[in-house]
C-alpha cells in the first residue's frame, strides 16, 4: 500500500505541474464568481441560489478535474510511453492503477476544498451564511461521487482503445448515472415489462451518481445526520461498485501489453 | 466479483429506497408535466437537478418581469407559466410561490391566475401554512373587500422573508383605501425594516403621499361649521 500512496502523491505532483490542470483550478475559482453573479440575479433568494449554484459548481469542478486528470495520464501513458519506465521498477500494475485513482481524487479534493473556502469568503463578504454544516456534508457526498467517477474513468481508460474514446465513455457514464434513477421511476408506470426490465438492468449496470446528490434536500441534512440508510447505503454502494469496477480494470490491466 | 456485484445492487436499491422515503417532495415527473414546460427544465428534472433548475427558472421569472418589453405581449402573459414551472421543479421554493401569487393577484390584477397558482402550490406542498393567508386575501379581493385583504396579509407582510412585492402591495392598499394614518404607520415600519432599495424609495414616496392626504383631509372643514 505504501507504494500506492507514493505513486498517488507523485501523480498528484505531476498533475499540479500540468498547465491544463492549473487552468482548470483557475476556472473552478472563476465559477465561484459566477455563483456570486447568479445569486445577485436572484435578489431576495440570494442565499438559496448561492448555496445551490455553489454546490453545482463544486460538482462540475469535480467532474472536469477527474476527467482531465485521467485524460492527461492516459495520454502520457500511451503517447509518451511513461509506463515503460515504471515497468522496470519493482512496482505492481495494480499499485499504478490505484495510484492513478487516488492521485486524481487528491487533485479533485484540492480543487473542491479551494472552492468551498472561496464560497465561505464570498458569503462572509456578502453577509450570507453560504457554507454551513449541511453544505459541507452535501459537498462531501459529491466528493464521494467524484471518487467513484475516478474509478469509472480509470476503468474506461483501461478498456478503451484511445484517449478520446475513454473520455467519451466516461462522460457518457457520468451523464447517464444522473438520469437512470428518474428513468426507472418513470418506466415503473409503463405497462411494457421488457422496457421496465431493460431500464432496470441499465440502472444496475451503469454507475449511479444520483445517490450522492443531496442538494435536492439540503435543508433536511442536519436533521438526519446519523448513520442512517440515507447516508450509509450510498457510501456502501461507492465502495462495492467502485471495488467491482476496479477489480475488472485491474484484471484487464494485468493482461494488457504495452 | 459476483458478491461485489450483488452487494452493489443491494446497496443501490436500499439507498434509493431510503432517499425516496427521506425526500420532502416527490420527484417532479410524478406531478404531471405542466403546460409550457421548457426543455431545459424537463432535462434538468430527468437529470436529478430539479432544485438548481428551479433556481434558474426563478431567475427567468425575475428577468421576464423586469423587462418592460414583455408588457407588449398582452401584459406579461407568461407570468403564471413561469412561476408554475418553478414550483413544479421544486414545491419547496415557497418564496417563489408567494411572490408569484402577489404579482399575479395584485400587481397584474389576475386573481384567477393567482388562485390557480396557489391551488397548485398547495397541492404540491400541502404542509406550507403560509399559503393560507394568500388564499384568504384572494377571496377578500374577489369581494372587493380591501380591509379584508389587508387583515389577511398583515402578519405575513411583517415577516422578514415575505416577498418585497407583497409588502409594497399591502402598503399601496392602505393608500388606495384612503387610510392615511394606517399608511403612515405601515410605511414607516417598512422603511425601518427593509434593506431593499426599491422598497425604501417606494416607502418615501408613499409617506409623502400619505402626508399630503392627511393635509388635504385636515383642510376640508367639517360639516356644520360653514360660515
Amino acid at each position: 500500500m505504501r507504494e500506492t500512496w507514493v505513486i498517488a502523491a507523485n501523480i498528484f505532483r505531476q498533475l499540479l505541474r500540468n498547465r491544463i490542470l492549473v487552468v482548470l483550478s483557475l476556472c473552478a475559482a472563476a465559477l465561484v464568481g459566477v455563483v456570486a453573479f447568479l445569486g445577485d440575479l436572484g435578489q431576495e433568494a440570494e442565499l438559496r441560489l448561492g448555496r445551490d449554484f455553489g454546490l453545482l459548481a463544486v460538482e462540475a469542478a469535480g467532474f472536469f478535474t477527474v476527467l482531465l486528470c485521467h485524460v492527461v495520464l492516459l495520454f502520457e501513458e500511451s503517447e509518451l510511453k511513461t509506463f515503460n519506465i515504471l515497468l522496470v521498477r519493482p512496482i505492481r500494475r495494480w499499485q499504478v492503477l490505484c495510484g492513478r485513482v487516488l492521485g486524481a481524487v487528491l487533485l479533485m479534493l484540492m480543487n473542491q476544498a479551494g472552492m468551498i473556502a472561496l464560497l465561505k469568503a464570498l458569503g462572509w463578504w456578502r453577509g450570507l451564511d453560504l457554507v454551513t454544516a449541511d453544505f459541507v456534508v452535501a459537498a462531501g457526498f459529491l466528493a464521494v461521487g467524484g471518487a467513484l467517477f475516478s474509478v469509472v474513468a480509470v476503468f474506461f481508460s483501461v478498456m478503451a482503445s484511445s484517449v478520446p474514446a475513454a473520455a467519451m465513455f466516461a462522460t457518457f457514464a457520468w451523464a447517464l448515472g444522473h438520469f437512470t434513477t428518474n428513468l426507472v421511476e418513470w418506466t415503473q408506470r409503463l405497462g411494457d415489462g421488457w422496457v421496465r426490465a431493460g431500464v432496470r438492468l441499465m440502472y444496475w449496470v451503469t454507475p449511479n451518481f444520483s445517490l450522492f446528490n443531496l442538494k435536492e434536500n439540503l435543508e433536511r441534512i442536519g436533521g438526519s445526520l446519523s448513520l442512517s440508510g440515507v447516508f450509509a447505503w450510498p457510501l456502501a454502494y461507492a465502495a462495492l461498485y467502485g471495488g467491482l469496477l476496479l477489480a475488472l480494470a485491474l484484471w484487464r490491466y494485468e493482461h494488457k501489453e504495452f | 466479483m459476483g458478491l461485489l456485484a450483488l452487494g452493489a445492487v443491494l446497496a443501490l436499491e436500499q439507498g434509493r429506497a431510503a432517499q425516496s422515503a427521506w425526500r420532502r417532495f416527490d420527484r417532479p415527473l410524478s406531478r404531471g408535466l405542466p403546460q409550457g414546460l421548457t426543455r431545459t427544465s424537463l432535462l434538468a428534472a430527468l437529470g436529478d437537478q430539479s432544485r438548481v433548475a428551479a433556481d434558474w427558472a426563478y431567475i427567468d421569472c425575475l428577468q421576464y418581469l423586469g423587462d418592460p418589453l414583455n408588457r407588449q405581449d398582452g401584459g406579461f402573459q407568461r407570468t403564471l407559466a413561469l412561476y408554475r414551472e418553478v414550483l413544479w421543479l421544486d414545491p419547496g421554493f415557497t418564496h417563489a410561490g408567494r411572490e408569484g401569487v402577489s404579482v399575479l393577484g395584485w400587481f397584474q390584477n389576475r386573481p384567477a391566475q393567482a388562485a390557480e397558482l396557489i391551488q397548485l402550490a398547495r397541492a404540491w406542498n400541502p404542509d406550507e401554512p403560509r399559503y393560507g393567508a394568500y388564499l384568504a386575501a384572494l377571496a377578500y379581493q374577489e369581494r372587493v373587500d380591501i380591509a379584508g385583504v389587508v387583515e389577511a396579509l398583515r402578519l405575513e407582510a411583517l415577516r422578514p422573508d415575505a416577498p418585497e412585492m407583497l409588502k409594497r402591495m399591502l402598503g399601496n392598499l392602505y393608500l388606495k383605501a384612503g387610510d392615511w394614518e394606517g399608511a403612515q404607520v405601515y410605511w414607516r415600519g417598512l422603511l425601518q425594516r427593509s434593506d431593499d432599495p426599491g422598497t425604501r424609495l417606494m416607502a418615501q414616496r408613499a409617506l409623502a403621499k400619505a402626508a399630503a392626504g392627511l393635509r388635504a383631509a385636515a383642510s376640508i372643514p367639517p360639516e356644520g361649521n360653514k360660515r
